[in-house]
């Protein structure tokens, strides 16, 4: 699922950018989001190694975030360590945040600010955090950041 | 003592006081902007000069001193007081050990956001996100909190926000400090006195702490002090560049003024406001301002008021200086995430001041100032301070009850209704000194607290009522978390015999409830203990110096916590239809209620739904059934909050006013057995549910015969009255029923439906309309889509019938 090399063997720099890119869009506006955490995750890795603007956000920062389907689908870890993303398909529980979601719809819903349905989220019971909260505003900040820049919102 | 011959001050207009009228109009005109000074600076100071060895007490204290020092002096309008709460004219506070992260994940987004936008600049969140938040992650008091005790479930559970909020996660406000000792004595006594306590000790390890307290306290009162002496220094400065004359020569004074207080003990009734606002600024840089109240101001502030007015000071110079006192505390809004906004948002600071009422020996205590205020209070029309107007049935006069039906008919919200001999009375059961109970002030939306000596944090936990009427209905699970076992398992409602066991099944859920939400509420004290003393409001409050101790460490001579619940109404009158259709007349089964609402009343249930609405037995009538249930619940709640400690060693007291928070629960929650529907607002703080209290006079009676010894945090009764059919005598009669009633507290809007649905239409004809919510005010057009629906379908009575005029 997570497989980056595959999405982008053979791709130049700019090019694979672009494709991760687009990749991320498309997933916001399918209807079930289904791709949303696997597009944004990757798209995210690519700008951390790519632009060292955003790779600003990860300097000296460490943190381990796993996302979880309640079906279990997907569990997703993801590491952040001295600059670098690491994302693994297993679990932990030695992680800062988990985060549980009932779908790719719910999870966007949760983490990106443009078109929240904030009521939504919590009445259907989508999306529960468990542990540090502050981890879980760290990485909001670096996702909404990759929409806003995409879709040329930024302020 | 009373001398105005018009105690209405007709003579004194807006514009015949042009610089509050000028000041006013760039009040609403004004964006409000993310501030990023003070995080800056405690981030700045903790990554460096700070030294982790010394005790928590001193490292706060040396913050703070370096925080005031630091703190940019701006003089930025004509007004006549110097000192702003942020860099900004409307400031958004950021509270980096608090919840300023929460806001992380909207930086880019938080000034275009539909509701309540904030101003910031690219360069202001590049420095909040890369510079600032990324030191605090692990170091805010929530995750200390969790960190220390393990995740435990109490604040797992207050994460799934429909059950509780324990609000110290924000801050510790919500308390009144003693700003008699800032005019009576000025700061540099005070430090004094610190000193000379720290040299008396030996060096004991209790000696230690006490010293490090002194310490700190001196430390951040010279910060206090410094700032001050910078806002003089920037006072001189824009004098000696200013052209006008007039402007220069106020310049000129409030470097002055600036000079001497609030180091020195004022002279005068400027000099007074101004030290009193300084320390506010002061207090505000330690703890977010979440009704950090103001206390008696027309008891505090009088003998300088009349030394003035003696002096020549006319009265519209003394309404234009209140005036210019109400708009600096207006000059900061609340931090409040999308989230936030969504459920609870339009809350202000609800900082309280307190006015009239009675003395410490129990004699009427208004004053001329008290009408000066109030004239202030009625020309500007502001949200912040929230003032509250004390009342003791023949002991303060008729005519000032009167004159605060008029300020309430002309503002249509304000000043709000206390009972001097009901709140005297609540504090006395809490074991305050009858003396002290009578020198009460309101603390945040209404609850009384012996002024300046009281911590009581009366705002620390937010209850939602209807979770434990949903726990015990499902057998401990809840319709929001589904199928999670939140509270105790215990046998579903559906297979309950008799209402004496479903009682016992609320008992049960409650009793659950509070221990979670008290031993969250006590964790979060600790960490509050471990890494954010609070020097500067311990050195302004009674006791602290006395016995050596920080507030946060029980210092203040009263040491209380305040419960306040949501959703009372709507649980009594669900409880009471349990009882009345399913146990007494069995009309229907409780299998066939809980399909009722599952299916949200809807279908077959409409009917069944109609004989439960149409039921007499209601909070807020005649009904015996309803008025058992509302004492039975009043009292477990009382008793059972009562038998649990802080961490301070005080007592938990339970009160009845809800913010907005009794909308946003209320949109989170099914419907009820009451026949409310799904995602309805609850009623707000002890008022009937809208609709079911047909008529005004049962509706007093049925709130002003609860047992106020059991309401020690006070209560908010929210009544809505027809301007048309407002005339003051009548309104003024109402009041005063109330209160020989033995009524603790009410409030009013004197506004019609057809106005309130204009302004959710046209918010932009409407920018300074303000209502009153739950205890405290609110600009309309800032309150969230449930909250303006709760206030638009408040009971309106018509004072000409007593009746409450039909909504739709």
């Amino acid at each position: 699922m997570f497989d980056i090399e595959r999405l982008i063997s053979g791709l130049s720099v700019d090019k694979a950018l672009d494709r991760l890119g687009e990749r991320f869009l498309k997933s916001l506006e399918d209807e079930t989001a289904e791709t949303f955490l696997e597009a944004l995750l990757a798209f995210m890795k690519i700008k951390f190694m790519l632009d060292p603007a955003y790779r600003k956000n990860i300097e000296k920062f460490r943190g381990s975030y796993q996302f979880r389907s309640r079906d279990g689908g997907v569990a997703v870890l993801v590491k952040f360590e001295d600059g670098d993303m690491k994302i693994r398909e297993k679990t932990s529980d030695d992680v800062n945040v988990t985060v549980s979601f009932k779908d790719g719809r719910a999870l966007m819903n949760f983490l990106l600010s443009a078109n929240r349905d904030i009521l939504r989220g919590l009445l259907n019971n989508e999306v529960l955090v468990a542990g540090n909260l502050n981890y879980m505003y760290k990485f909001g900040f670096m996702a909404n950041h990759l929409q806003l820049e995409l879709t040329g919102n930024l302020p | 003592m009373v001398t105005l011959d018009d105690l209405s001050l007709k003579d004194v207009t807006l514009d015949r006081l042009p610089r509050l009228k000028r000041l006013r109009e760039l009040h609403f005109a004004t964006r409000t902007e993310i501030c990023v000074e003070l995080p800056r600076n405690i981030t700045h100071y903790m990554k460096h000069p700070d030294n982790p060895a010394d005790s928590p007490e001193l490292r706060a204290g040396k913050l703070y001193k370096y925080v005031m020092e630091n703190k940019r002096p701006v003089i930025a309008d004509e007004n006549l007081l110097a000192g702003t709460t942020t860099a900004r004219t409307i400031g958004v506070v950021l509270y980096p050990d608090f919840m300023a992260l929460s806001i992380w994940p909207e930086l880019e987004t938080i000034s275009r956001r539909k509701k309540n936008p904030f101003g910031i600049t690219r360069a202001e969140i590049d420095e909040l996100n890369f510079d600032i938040f990324p030191y605090w992650p692990d170091r805010t008091i929530q995750e200390v909190a969790r960190k220390d005790n393990g995740n435990p479930l109490c604040q797992r559970i207050m994460e799934r926000i429909v059950f509780y909020i324990a609000t110290k996660v924000y801050c510790i406000s919500h308390t009144v400090p003693n700003y008699a000792m800032v005019v009576e004595r000025g700061l540099l006594d005070i430090i004094r006195e610190a000193r000379e306590r720290e040299l008396s000790l030996g060096g004991s390890k209790e000696d230690r702490a006490k010293k490090d307290f002194y310490q700190a306290a001196q430390l951040s009162l010279s910060g206090v002090i410094s700032y001050a002496a910078n806002l003089s220094r920037e006072a001189e400065r824009l004098a000696a560049k200013e052209v006008d004359t007039k402007r220069r020569q106020e310049l000129l004074e409030m470097a002055e003024v600036c000079k001497r207080v609030p180091a020195g003990r004022p002279r005068t009734f400027r000099e007074a406001l101004n030290a009193i606002w300084i320390c506010k600024i002061a207090l505000h840089q330690e703890n977010a301002n979440v009704a950090l109240s103001l206390g008696r101001l027309d008891q505090v502030l009088y003998p300088f008021y009349a030394e003035d007015i003696k002096r020549g000071m006319t009265l519209a110079e003394a309404v234009e200086l209140i005036g210019c006192f109400w708009l600096k505390i207006a000059d900061h809004v609340p931090l409040s995430p999308e989230t936030g906004e969504e459920l609870f948002g339009g809350s202000g600071s609800n900082q309280a001041v307190t006015l009239g009422g009675v003395d410490i020996k129990g004699a009427d205590a208004v004053n001329d100032l008290t009408y000066v205020v109030l004239k202030a209070t009625e020309l500007l029309r502001l949200r912040d301070p929230n003032v509250n107007a004390r009342y003791y049935p023949q002991v303060t006069k008729k005519e000032y009850l009167d004159r605060l039906c008029e300020v309430n008919i002309n503002t249509g919200a304000t000043p709000c209704f206390h009972n001097d001999a009901s709140a005297v009375e609540a504090l006395s059961g809490q074991g305050v000194s009858l003396e002290h109970a009578r020198d009460y002030s309101s603390v945040g939306c209404v609850e009384p607290s012996s002024s300046g000596r009281t911590y009581g944090h009366t705002g620390c936990i937010l209850m939602n009522l209807t979770s434990a009427l949903e726990m015990a209905l499902w057998g401990g699970k809840h319709r929001l978390t589904e199928d999670e076992q939140i509270g105790p398992k215990i046998k579903p409602a559906v297979a309950m015999t008799s209402f004496a066991e479903f009682k016992k099944a609320m008992e049960t859920q409650l009793g659950w409830l509070i221990d979670q939400v008290v031993t969250l509420n006590n964790n979060l004290g600790r960490a509050h203990q471990k890494i954010h003393p609070t020097p500067m409001l311990s050195a302004l409050m009674e006791g602290c110096l006395e016995k050596g101790k920080d507030v946060i460490s029980g210092g203040a001579t009263y040491n209380s916590s305040g419960a306040a619940m949501i959703g009372l109404a709507d649980v009594v009158d669900s409880v009471t239809a349990i009882q009345e259709f399913i146990f007494d007349k069995k009309k229907f089964t409780m299998a066939e209620m809980i399909s009722a609402i599952n299916a949200d009343w809807s279908g077959p249930y409409k009917k069944l739904q109609a004989m439960v609405k149409a039921s007499p037995e209601k909070f807020g009538t005649d009904s015996r059934m309803a008025k058992a249930n509302a004492d039975w619940l009043i009292g477990f709640l009382h008793d059972t909050f009562q038998g649990k400690e802080n961490y301070r060693g005080g007592k938990y007291t339970v009160g009845y006013w809800t913010m907005t928070n009794h909308a946003g629960f209320g949109a989170l929650t099914g419907a009820l057995p009451s026949g409310r529907m799904k995602n309805e607002p609850f009623a707000s703080g002890i008022t009937p549910v809208s609709g079911s209290a047909p008529v005004l006079t049962s509706c007093l009676n049925f709130v002003a015969r609860l047992d106020h010894t059991r309401i020690a945090d006070g209560h908010a009764l929210n009544l809505k009255y027809t301007p048309s059919t407002t005339t003051m005598s009548r309104f003024a009669n109402t009041v005063e029923a109330f209160f020989k009633m033995g009524g603790l507290q009410v409030q009013f809007n004197i506004i019609d439906r057809k106005t309130l649905e204009d302004a959710r239409k046209y918010p932009e004809k409407y920018p300074d309309l303000f209502v009153r919510v739950s205890g405290y005010t609110a600009y309309f057009k800032d309150l969230n889509p449930h909250m303006q629906q709760e206030i638009i379908t408040r009971a309106e009575y018509d004072l000409a019938t007593g009746e409450e005029q039909k909504y739709g």
